[in-house]
């Protein structure tokens, strides 16, 4: 399938993602009610909403991540750069290296520093020491943390703090030069400072990369944001740019939940 | 009703004596062993062969066999345990087939080794033809440790955290590089701690051997040499009252093997963790 307007980078096409019960008296869940939206290329889109309305499913199903679950069953399609990425022909490796995640807990692997970051590229086949050094130094950079770790890039990870470990994350995606760089949730588990420094950075990444950001703190999606999607039991209820969203808003769901009078 | 400040006392003195009681027998045994085998211990006991059956010379051939044969059967069964474990862990659902092999696994080390060892006889031993000899005692004793190493393995494998795998996937490793770079490096204490294990068991067991290894004096030069570990040297030499001074030099000996191989694995594994974390 291809689409006309070259500026979206993952379309959303009428995405059904349902969670199978496991044994008989257990109930499907429908994460995903049919979901139809564009995310457009260089844009922040943070996606706000209530717990289990889909959010963090969509970041999943966008890297196949929900394929690692045995359970789940998808419906309709979603398109990167006008292909398929449920398209048997796809390298799904290609795919997560294409469209990186940062997670809700900071999740460093129990290696060094310098470790971490050279993962991904080492998997991608770069073992040159000088062309891996360079590529910490800069994705380090990039995640703002250079400064603080450069001295003591070959101690265990471990050892930083949680919003360093979730700067470590970030550069970890950098470093795989992705297209795409998901967010979810990335400050839940993070101190204001460390908030503040993560945000930061969503802004310096967004003139290189698409950045989707899931966020519980709807402040924070219209402080980080440029375009805002509120999601409901699985469908998105409304989407636009974040001034929008924020100030005057259609659904009177989406100002329900802004307000705070839900959620 | 007792009082439950009372009671809080009573439980911590009941706890504290059990492990009190644990640590005394532990210590008594040990304590037994080297005040009887000491004596025996010189360093021509320690670097010649059994001369008269035992009755005199030392017991190198037997430390040698016991190493051997202990080495071989953790070489077979690490790489097939692990094997095993990684499979049923990372690769498979919980399904009747898995819990098939699980409870299969679990019988096995609920088997007594006396059984194991005259299968491994007839197995190895008869319709093989391999004759008594070191490798047949390895394979028989590896069918016995398989179990342990399965279970401590999967446990291990299981208790790395699901979201690291996950981190491995979403940079762009693939399954398989996800096992090696992450969850074996994550759950290698475990798995030591399951070969270990293994180790204990193998240089302690008897039966197994004198079935399928059997009980020459010789120094073994190859794995198709039959021999006695030490632990049959010294059932052999105890229960045929051949020589009791000699019988504990034995056990001394071989327990101090064993405190050295568990002290050395879980120092070389402190190590790993420290550098880790």
């Amino acid at each position: 399938m291809i689409s006309a307007n070259s500026s979206v980078c993952v379309e959303i096409r009428d995405l059904w993602v349902r969670y199978c019960p496991k044994n008989r008296w257990e109930k499907e869940t429908i994460a995903l009610n049919g979901l139809t939206m564009n995310i457009m290329k260089n844009e922040i889109l943070s996606i706000i909403g209530p717990a289990h309305s889909g959010k963090t499913t969509l970041l999943r199903a966008i890297n196949r991540l929900t394929e690692l679950h045995r359970n789940v069953k998808i419906q309709g399609d979603i398109l990167l750069n006008q292909a398929s990425i449920y398209d048997p022909q796809v390298n799904v490796v290609e795919l997560r290296r294409k469209v990186g995640m940062v997670f809700a807990r900071p999740v460093v692997l129990p290696k060094s520093i310098f470790e971490n970051i050279a993962y991904g590229p080492r998997l991608k086949g770069i073992h040159h020491p000088a062309e891996l050094e360079k590529i910490v130094e800069s994705s380090l950079q990039a995640a703002y943390l250079w400064n603080e770790v450069k001295d003591r890039l070959h101690q265990p990870a471990l050892a930083l703090s949680g919003g360093q470990q979730q700067r470590l994350c970030i550069a970890r995606v950098i470093a795989l030069q992705p297209e795409i760089i998901m967010f979810d949730e990335p400050t839940s588990a993070l101190d204001p400072i460390s908030t503040g420094k993560i945000e930061d950075t969503l802004h310096e990444l967004k003139t290189q990369y698409t950045i989707i950001l899931v966020t519980n703190n709807t402040k924070q999606a219209a402080r980080v944001g440029t375009q805002s999607a509120f999601f409901l039991m699985g469908k998105l209820i409304e989407m636009g740019s974040t001034e929008q969203i924020f100030t005057r808003p259609y659904a009177k769901k989406t100002e329900d939940y802004i307000t705070g009078r839900f959620g | 009703m007792i009082n439950p400040k009372i009671e809080q006392r009573l439980a911590l003195w009941l706890l504290k004596a059990a492990a009190g009681i644990t640590v005394m027998l532990l210590g008594l045994i040990i304590l037994y062993i080297v005040i009887r085998g000491v004596p025996a211990i010189s360093w021509s006991f320690l670097w010649h062969n059994p001369e008269d059956m035992g009755r005199s010379g030392g017991i190198f051939s037997s430390v040698i066999g016991t190493f051997m044969l202990a080495g071989l059967s953790i070489c077979i069964a690490t790489p097939l345990g692990v094997g095993t474990a990684i499979f049923l862990t990372e690769y498979t659902t919980e399904s009747w087939h898995t819990r098939i092999i699980r409870f299969g696994a679990d019988c096995l080390s609920g088997i007594p080794s006396i059984i194991f060892g005259l299968f491994g006889f007839v197995l190895f031993v008869i319709v093989l033809d391999f004759g008594w000899c070191i490798l047949s005692g390895a394979l028989t004793m590896c069918f016995m440790i398989l179990p342990t190493i399965i279970r401590t393995t999967e446990e291990a494998i299981k208790a790395v955290p699901f979201e690291l795998r996950e981190a491995s996937f979403s940079l762009g490793a693939t399954k398989w590089q996800t096992i090696t770079k992450v969850v074996l490096p994550e759950s290698l204490a475990g798995i030591i701690t399951g070969v270990v294990l293994g180790v204990g068991r193998c240089v302690g067991e008897t039966a197994v051997v004198i079935f399928t290894a059997g009980s020459a004096l010789a120094t073994p030069t190859s794995i198709f040499d039959s021999s006695r570990t030490m632990a049959v040297h010294f059932y052999i030499i105890s229960r045929e009252g051949i020589s009791i001074s000699n019988a504990f030099g034995t056990a001394l000996v071989l327990v101090v093997c064993i405190l050295l191989i568990n002290i050395c694995t879980y120092w070389m594994m402190h190590r790993y963790i420290r550098k880790k974390h």
